[in-house]
């Protein structure tokens, strides 16, 4: 679990950025409208949204996913699947929970939402805002539901929580776009710096792209 | 001596809401979100082969895992009292049904009750493998429920198969802290997302002498 950021994909460089976000965030969205589960009767009549279960149980898959990815791709690829799994998971989350996708609320309300399901404590801190819309803020998270009480695997240069930050990301702008009213509109979340022990804290940089 | 049992039953069922109260939680809607897009990011890595993701995930998981149950069951404390003090009260394989059930109350809370039906215990001369066996009816599954992916996709892998590892491994780390001499392997043997109406995992317990049974086990031949 490294601290230092070396590598990530430079949005400033690419101009199809905001057009490669869009994309993903609609062809997600038509995911989330085709599904349909394969096992049906495998879902309660009460189904599992208040849900929950033990951290520690569910921390041995992803330090050893992460390992394996970072030891057989190179960087910008490893930081390009890790972000497609955090995109990946809240398509998923969105298919088995589709109520979440028509709760009304905010930049600030969806922030937190994240934070109930994860279990992680979230804070916002310098918000800009234009007209009432924000520009940009940091999100200053503990209990990062990768970093801390899990089995982080050493890899050097490497952020651990990647799947985080693009679950943040993700999970805005889907709700934004299925919403059609949310300001701003699209959002890109990186990491500044990621936790280096349990009391410590990872920092999300957020911006406003649309 | 069943006085005594129904006195450790009552203390092991005070501690298993307070573990789950106090222990950090993930919703389960989110944990699974993420189990699948672990298994879909391993396929994406092998052209797509879903059987072939499955057992390195498995391979890479097992040893974490099984620290990670290890630290459970003999690092924890609650309400003073250890968790393998409490172990220690159901060494008889027919008792120890009850730690099965405590232990998955634990990890899953009150949910657990909604997933999995009480843990039946099958003595070896009633068991068609010759082996005591543990039974375990799942009457939901919140991890096969969201998938898109065809169970034939799986080839001999089941869906659940992180599930049946932490059941096999939390079984044999308890069995082996009691001094049993045995070899503990799982599977899912009926599975929603393979069109079964209900889950269920099977823990087969065969001694390190008669190891040599698990050839007339036809489960262990169809599934890894």
């Amino acid at each position: 679990m490294s601290k230092e950021k070396v590598s990530d994909i430079d949005q400033a460089q690419d101009p199809n950025f905001v057009k490669k976000i869009t994309d993903q965030v609609l062809k997600d969205i038509d995911y989330i409208k085709n599904y349909k589960s394969i096992a049906p009767k495998a879902k309660p009549v009460k189904d599992y949204r208040e849900a929950k279960i033990v951290k520690a149980v569910t921390s041995s898959i992803y330090p050893q996913t992460f390992g394996f990815i970072a030891k057989n791709f190179k960087k910008e690829e490893t930081i390009e699947k890790l972000r497609w799994m955090g995109q990946r998971s809240v398509a998923i989350f969105y298919s088995i929970h589709p109520q979440r996708l028509q709760k009304k609320g905010g930049f600030v309300d969806i922030v937190r939402e994240i934070g109930i399901h994860s279990g992680e404590r979230v804070k916002l801190e310098k918000q800009i805002t234009k007209k009432g819309v924000l520009q940009s803020c940091i999100i200053r998270k503990y209990k990062c539901i990768f970093c801390t009480e899990g089995y982080p695997v050493e890899t050097p240069n490497l952020f651990y929580c990647y799947p985080s930050a693009s679950f943040y990301q993700h999970y805005y702008n889907i709700r934004s776009l299925m919403l059609g009213n949310l300001k701003p509109r699209l959002i890109f979340v990186d990491i500044i710096k990621t936790a280096e022990n349990d009391d410590d804290y990872c920092l999300y940089h957020v911006e406003r792209i649309e | 001596m069943v006085k005594f049992l129904s006195l450790w039953r009552g203390l092991g069922n005070m501690g298993k809401r307070v573990f789950f109260r106090r222990e950090p939680k993930v919703s389960l809607y989110l944990t699974t979100s993420m189990y699948h897009t672990m298994i879909d990011i391993l396929a994406d890595s092998f052209g797509g082969n879903y059987e072939e993701a499955m057992e390195v995930m498995i391979n890479l998981t097992r040893p974490l895992s099984e620290e990670m149950i290890s630290s459970i069951l003999f690092g924890t404390s609650v309400l003073g009292m250890q968790l393998k003090t409490l172990l220690s009260k159901f060494k008889d394989l027919k008792d120890f049904t009850y730690f099965v059930d405590l232990s998955l109350y634990s990890f899953f809370g009150p949910w657990a009750e909604k997933i999995f039906g009480k843990t039946k215990y099958i003595p070896a001369a009633d068991s068609e493998e010759q082996v005591d066996t543990y039974m375990l009816r799942l009457k939901s599954c919140p991890f096969c429920y969201p998938t898109m992916v065809p169970p034939e996709k799986f080839g001999s892998h089941r869906f659940g198969k992180t599930v049946a590892l932490t059941v096999e491994q939390m079984i044999q780390l308890s069995q082996d802290f009691l001094q049993h001499d045995f070899q503990v392997i799982a599977r899912e043997v009926r599975c929603f997302h393979q069109g079964d109406p209900y889950g269920e995992i099977r823990v087969w317990l065969y001694p390190r002498d008669k190891q040599n049974l698990m050839q007339l086990n036809d489960y262990l031949k169809k599934i890894k």
